[in-house]
């Protein structure tokens, strides 16, 4: 994909979707701040196109979730199992 | 607050509420500018978001502290720097938005820019609410030369912005300030300088730029991007080079070169604007970028106007031979 096409965004709904999920997911208290977006690559090695959830459970602090996907593609699942597994990795 | 009551909601939405950022260094004047904003009569109604307060106190009802927090944002080979506070903030206050119809962000003196810009770039909520309007930097003509030395916040201040206020011009002499105009030049000459004495600058001098909007980039001023020989003169890391190539790019070409240079200098790359001319496409390419963001989209057609292609890079370390040479190489 084109470096030239831009910033690939992320539709309003998608993004909601996901942040409902990462609020529905982590641990209480809800983090203060939940970003979604997307990130394009241009090494041939790279996914074409990448999401990346960040998650700020505090002010000061921040988690990043990549997918190798597009955010529509990124699942509840997925989702959950990131979460988890920062959490295992993180205490 | 939690995320779901802080974030904005797009669909609340009509028209997207501009937005200036003013830095500044410490003590250059920025809350005296903010103040003069805020008390001539052009009838918008502004919140503000500081990040300090002041000796100067700020009349206006729609004043948010901020604690200015930067967090990461990066997928391994891209990364920028956001301000979750602003994020928070701006989700706040837009759920108030019939109360005003601007915001003005004035940073801390040691602020960088970078990630107030990289905020708006990369949050879609936010650019689906909000337009960045320009960044407003306000100098102090009688002490920026002392700190440009040894000061990056200021030099990156000067850098990033689109309008750059040389206020207390009164207190230096006509050669000194064309001293300090000659620096500015040098790291950016294609900010807008207005000399100012207690910020006394037209309003519409420093809101209302729509700097960031792409179709403003169409409108490089002739000459602009010529090189200028007295920016030999200063021996400055941080710089702006101008290109201007006529001629058709090569698609690939350009995708292949672009990204190359993104990843590898882009963080030493501040802003970046271009208009081009793609090989098979009728239309102007613009695009604009701050670090490793980049956005752009087909602008207008070329018409009967010859095709060419100008890039603009603003940055530290830039090597203009080897950008105009990776540049051209892109031609097809």
């Amino acid at each position: 994909m084109s470096v030239l096409s831009g910033i690939p965004r992320v539709a309003p709904a998608v993004s909601s979707r996901i942040r409902g999920w990462v609020i529905e997911a982590w641990p209480a208290p809800a983090p203060q701040l939940v970003t979604v977006s997307q990130l394009r690559c241009k090494k041939a090695e790279c996914p074409t196109l990448e999401t990346v959830v960040v998650v700020a459970p505090r002010p000061g602090t921040a988690h990043n979730l990549r997918f190798h996907l597009p955010a529509g593609d990124v699942t509840e699942r997925q989702l959950r199992d990131a979460i988890d597994t920062l959490h295992k990795d993180t205490p | 607050m939690t995320a779901t009551e802080t974030q904005l909601a797009p669909d609340q939405t009509q028209t997207k509420i501009p937005i200036t950022v003013l830095t500044g260094y410490l003590g250059a004047g920025k809350t005296t500018l903010l103040n003069r904003i805020l008390t001539e009569q052009h009838g918008k109604r502004i919140a503000v978001i500081e990040n300090e307060f002041g000796e100067i106190g700020i009349d206006n009802e729609l004043v948010i502290d901020a604690d200015e927090e930067i967090f990461e944002m990066n997928n391994g080979c891209i990364c920028c720097t956001v301000r979750g506070d602003l994020i928070r903030i701006l989700g706040s206050l837009m759920r108030s938005r019939d109360r005003f119809d601007y915001i003005l962000i004035e940073t801390t003196g040691l602020a960088d820019p970078g990630p107030v810009i990289q905020t708006f770039f990369v949050d879609d909520e936010m650019q689906a609410l909000l337009s960045l309007d320009g960044i407003v930097t306000v100098v102090d003509a009688a002490h920026a030369s002392l700190h440009l030395d040894d000061s990056h916040e200021i030099v990156e201040q000067i850098a990033f912005a689109d309008v750059i206020v040389l206020n207390k011009s009164d207190l230096v002499s006509a050669e000194q300030l064309e001293a300090l105009q000659g620096r500015i030049h040098s790291i950016n000459r294609f900010a807008k300088v207005h000399h100012a004495t207690n910020a006394d600058v037209p309003i519409d001098a420093v809101i209302g730029l729509e700097a960031f909007s792409l179709e403003r980039v169409l409108e490089f001023e002739p000459g602009l991007l010529e090189e200028d020989p007295e920016d030999h003169e200063h021996d400055e890391t941080v710089t702006s080079v101008g290109i201007e190539i006529p001629g058709d790019l090569d698609d690939d070409k350009l995708n292949a070169w672009l990204g190359k240079l993104l990843q590898e200098k882009g963080l030493d790359i501040f802003r970046m604007k271009g208009v081009l001319a793609i090989a098979g496409s009728e239309d102007r390419y613009v695009f604009q970028g701050v670090h490793m963001l980049f956005d752009g989209q087909p602008e207008r057609p070329w018409g009967e106007t010859p095709r060419s292609n100008q890039l603009v890079f603003i940055g530290r370390n830039l090597n203009r031979s080897e950008l105009e040479e990776g540049f051209r190489a892109c031609l097809a």
